[in-house]
């Protein structure tokens, strides 16, 4: 289990190692924007300010994601999973 | 002396793989076309009616196509050919089509010559092919027969609505166009090839229009809702006198208004397909449905404030300032501003919000109507995401050029709202004094939910932009 911050929304959730960021945020309560739920709108995309969030690998190839937002830490929270504790700027 | 049993049946010689295809191939062809002219019709049409119809054809004929394309590539059709070497017969007639000198005479050129010869085709098709050897053929052939049935009928019952009268060079215009299908062989090209008529030859080719007019019965309008133009305080005041009846009602009345004019991110898509003629052919089955889509999101506006019991052209504005305003920049520019509204839209959470507050008004039909929206906006941010990207560089150049264009796009559009800014056409007071007593009528009491969400629709879309 990870703990996983929102820096700007000052709230924190837990998230299993194979739940999805945005179903554990709902789990615990906290209803993130979003739209597609597949990784296509975008509506979810985050920076990611520490830790480890990576995208679901059995998706990665249908994410609407330029590899730069990738490299500069943003991810799709519908279709990510942590790693380890992080924060987000949400 | 070699020896063989009897043939069990005989055949068509046309019923082969290699000869199937090159007749579906013919067929693919001219449903592509067709989806290219009907989307170009649809951004010149402005009867509103009709405009719906032809989305809703264009978008059908696109699938039709893909069916079709889809089974040439099983009939063993080298795939660097399916999209090459089309048929320049079926791709001139096609075009003829398109020349059609008015709306009357488009719709007599596609509805009463080349879908019930595209219908008959089809029918002779089924009556040879083996039932069994080509069976997905049968199947897909039979049901876009059935859709182009449908869409006949559905246009002849319009027209008889709309435009009854039928004048003679109607009759001239699809008697040649008959005549020119017959040379051609037919749409199958199985035909008998004849002499290429020439009766209006000089006819200048069809361009889809740089600026669009919107039904005639509607009051001339730039804009719909009072965000768009900023100059415009009467506007604003007036719209505010409904956001005080409460926030629930502003929704209802804002979500039905902003839908029916989604109008202009229909005819965008359909433009961008329609100049850039050389893209693969998912660009296209793609756009044609974002085009649908929002053409169907409008008819969601129109069919809520029907609903209510208004008069819709006499009372609700119908703007054509975000097509005209725009209709000179490039397609790729155009669809990067429509991806950067709806993208920023979603990114913003706003539909969520409008949606919470629809659920607690009770209006059923305003939050199915959200509800679908919703998920049709994500698909079309897919599409501009993808799209975009092929067009302008899948890299860090692309992404600043797309930046760039956004931006730029914006400030053209800023520039024509402050151009603008003083026509009778921008006036939105007027609208929204009529609109207020009808709606405040309309009002009443349900019991407090307590419904904690801020939602200041003049300003929304505005901040709610300058904050990603």
């Amino acid at each position: 289990m990870y703990r996983i911050r929102l820096v700007k929304l000052g709230k924190e959730f837990d998230a299993e190692p194979d739940e999805v960021i945005l179903d554990a945020a709902e789990r615990g309560g906290i209803v993130l924007t979003h739209s597609c739920r597949s990784g296509t709108c975008r509506a979810c995309i985050t920076h990611v300010l520490s830790g480890c969030i990576e995208h679901d690998p059995d998706y990665i190839d249908d994410l609407s994601i330029d590899r730069g937002e990738i490299e500069a830490g943003y991810r799709l929270l519908c279709s990510s999973l942590a790693c380890s504790d992080a924060e987000l700027d949400r | 002396m070699p020896k063989v049993i009897p043939a069990s049946r005989s055949t068509e010689q046309h019923t082969r793989v290699n000869d199937a295809s090159r007749v579906l191939k013919r067929f693919y062809v001219a449903e592509r076309q067709l989806m290219r002219y009907l989307g170009g019709w649809f951004i010149q049409t402005s009867q509103w009616d009709l405009k719906f119809q032809l989305a809703t054809d264009q978008w059908q004929a696109v699938e039709h196509a893909d069916a079709l394309r889809t089974r040439v590539l099983e009939l063993r059709y080298p795939r660097r050919d399916v999209d090459k070497k089309y048929d320049p017969d079926v791709l001139a007639f096609m075009a003829e089509v398109a020349k059609a000198a008015d709306l009357r005479e488009f719709l007599a050129g596609v509805y009463e010559v080349v879908l019930p010869a595209l219908v008959d085709a089809y029918t002779e098709y089924l009556q040879r092919a083996d039932p069994l050897d080509d069976a997905p053929t049968v199947y897909l052939l039979g049901h876009i027969a059935g859709d182009e049935r449908r869409q006949i009928g559905m246009v002849t019952n319009l027209i008889q609505r709309i435009l009854p009268d039928r004048p003679a060079s109607v009759d001239a215009w699809c008697a040649y166009l008959r005549h020119y299908l017959d040379s051609i062989g037919g749409l199958s090209g199985l035909g008998e090839v004849s002499a290429r008529p020439t009766d209006y030859a000089n006819q200048p080719a069809f361009e889809v229009p740089r600026q669009t007019k919107r039904d005639e019965r509607f009051k001339p309008s730039l804009f719909h809702l009072p965000h768009e133009n900023k100059y415009d305080k009467a506007g604003q005041k007036a719209w505010k006198r409904i956001e005080t009846l409460d926030k629930r009602v502003a929704m209802q009345v804002w979500s039905a208004i902003s839908h029916f004019n989604e109008i202009w991110a229909a005819e965008v898509p359909i433009a961008a397909m329609f100049e850039l003629t050389n893209e693969p052919w998912d660009f296209y089955l793609d756009l044609s449905r974002w085009a649908w889509d929002e053409a169907r999101h409008s008819m969601m506006g129109y069919r809520a404030m029907r609903g209510w019991g208004w008069d819709v052209p006499a009372l609700i504005p119908y703007g054509n300032a975000n097509y005209n305003a725009l209709a000179h920049l490039p397609p790729a520019q155009r669809l990067a501003l429509l991806y950067y509204f709806e993208e920023s839209l979603l990114r913003s959470g706003l539909k969520q919000t409008e949606l919470k507050i629809l659920e607690s008004a009770g209006d059923d039909g305003s939050i199915q109507d959200m509800d679908y929206d919703w998920a049709d906006e994500a698909i079309h941010v897919s599409f501009g995401f993808k799209w975009l990207r092929h067009l302008l560089g899948d890299d860090t150049a692309g992404q600043e050029e797309l930046k760039r264009l956004t931006d730029e796009a914006r400030a053209v559009l800023a520039e024509f709202v402050l151009a603008h800014k003083d026509d009778e056409a921008a006036r939105l007071a007027p609208f929204y004094e009529r609109l207020y007593p009808i709606v405040e009528a309309m009002t009443h009491e349900i019991p407090d939910d307590g419904l904690d969400v801020q939602w200041a629709p003049v300003a929304a879309d505005e901040e709610a932009l300058q904050e990603l």
